[in-house]
């Protein structure tokens, strides 16, 4: 996990920002002290450059060499190519980003987006959309960065499973659990088939989809969802191939999977660990690609990818 | 009425509204409704028109408030449209307020929460195809067809 913490003696102010993925939102409500966040740290490296103003004034300790507040396209182009950096980009200035959305996937920088107008075409995970909350240390007023949705564990006993993967995943859980598996053809088309679903059973509905790839759909779908989510169940591992990695086939750590990705290879968590699991399968003698069924492969170890994940996983499986 | 338009702000649209603010908006901060809006959002008093006490920070320039506050006082004293992106859900209760009064434009990219934290009926005219909904079901549909649609329209915003 990247943190930043950032302290402000002189208002008594102490920020805690735990980053996980590349690529994070935060969101919330005004006067929350996002746009401050900003500001403090444009202050911080004034500080630094110009000499003018003491470290004390805005101490800053991070696992991040540099940070940045980019407020024009310049700022951008330079801070992108500094390695070990995390930029911070304020909602006033998100045409910046919109207009050079190359820069922001290219760079193997990590950027936090003060952004509520999520864009579409940066994937983002459920877990990395963020927001400032408020809690008092002593006479300090800490906000800390914590994800806005969460999931609590639950029994369930679904009519339908709605995978949004139509390849390899599909394939795999239409083999496997024991209730009716459709496929919405891709994350975009989730809430279409959410809806469908809805309209067609009266019982709980299991929704499977990959949580890095899923965040502004699934926060699409929590502001617009005009209907009862509550038959709605959703398991959302960060990807079908992080299943497979996590199966117990392979002696793999993959708890750490974001800090020991490989930023400046990999421009995305998934391909990281889509590189993981065809090495790792590669080492024990089989090709994956995606599209490829791996039930065979894995069939001695859906007990465990399932017990791992459900409590009442053998009603789930055929 | 509260008139909302999904797609990107046009020439009219205050792109900065810190700036505005500080050239034309401090003038507004000694009413009644801007000293309760800024006490209730931001937790902050109003001492003068260029400084504010906050509960967090004490004494503070009051171009540090929030930008939703600016926003929301944007479009209770003037006729500027205001960008949703910009104002947290906690400051829509003030936009439905205003709205009572008089017309008051919204150009949205996403679905604001109109409708988050008061679900009671609201007449909001989508610009975009003139239908007036009235329940929170009827604007999300609206919204949720019109953005669906135009995929491109959260990327496409600010390119004008």
């Amino acid at each position: 996990m990247r943190y930043l913490n950032l302290s402000v003696p002189e208002y008594k102010l102490l920020y805690k920002i735990s980053l996980r993925n590349k690529i994070s939102f935060l969101v919330g409500d005004s006067a929350t002290g996002k746009s401050r966040l900003v500001e403090f740290i444009s202050r911080y490296n004034r500080n630094k450059e110009t000499g003018i103003g003491l470290n004390e004034d805005i101490a800053v300790n991070s696992n991040f060499k540099n940070i940045f507040a980019v407020e024009s396209r310049n700022d951008l182009i330079t801070y992108s190519s500094i390695k070990g950096s995390l930029l911070i980009v304020d909602e006033l200035y998100m045409n910046i980003i919109l207009q050079n959305l190359n820069i922001v996937k290219k760079s193997e920088n990590f950027f936090l987006l003060i952004f509520r107008d999520m864009i579409s075409n940066i994937t983002t995970g459920i877990y990395d959309i963020l927001e400032l909350c408020m809690d008092k240390d002593n006479d300090y007023t800490v906000n800390y960065s914590k994800p806005i949705y969460s999931f609590e564990e639950c029994k369930i006993n679904p009519d339908f499973a709605l995978v949004e993967d139509s390849g390899s995943g599909y394939k795999f859980y239409t083999s496997v659990l024991s209730v009716k598996c459709l496929t919405s053809k891709g994350k975009t088309r989730v809430i279409k088939g959410i809806y469908k679903l809805l309209d067609r059973t009266d019982k709980d509905i299991l929704i499977i989809v990959d949580e890095v790839g899923f965040g502004y759909e699934f926060n699409k779908l929590m502001s617009y969802m005009d209907k009862d989510l509550s038959r709605v169940y959703f398991w959302c591992p960060l990807s079908f191939e992080y299943v497979l990695l996590n199966s117990g086939m392979f002696h793999m750590e993959t708890e750490d999977i974001f800090d020991i990705c490989d930023w400046c290879r990999y421009s995305t968590i998934e391909k990281f660990i889509e590189h993981q699991l065809r090495d790792n399968m590669r080492k024990k003698g089989y090709n994956y690609s995606k599209g490829v069924d791996v039930t065979e492969v894995f069939e001695s170890y859906i007990n465990t990818i399932f017990s791992n994940n459900f409590d009442n996983y053998q009603n789930l499986i055929k | 009425m509260l008139k909302v338009f999904f797609g990107k702000p046009g020439k009219e649209t205050v792109y900065f509204p810190d700036d505005w603010f500080e050239f034309r908006g401090y003038k507004f901060l000694g009413t009644d409704f801007s000293k309760n809006l800024i006490m209730d959002i931001d937790k902050c008093e109003y001492i003068s028109d260029k400084v504010v006490s906050s509960s967090v920070m004490g004494i503070i320039p009051s171009l540090w408030l929030s930008t939703g506050s600016k926003m929301v006082m944007m479009s209770k004293y003037t006729e500027y449209p205001i960008v949703a992106t910009w104002i947290g859900d906690n400051t829509v209760k003030y936009l439905r307020e205003i709205s009572r009064e008089k017309d008051i434009t919204v150009i949205a990219g996403y679905l604001f929460g109109l409708f988050k934290n008061d679900k009671s009926n609201l007449d909001v005219l989508i610009l975009n195809t003139g239908l007036v909904t009235k329940t929170a079901k009827e604007f999300s549909r609206e919204a949720f067809k019109l953005i669906e649609e135009r995929g491109v329209l959260e990327h496409a915003i600010f390119k004008s």
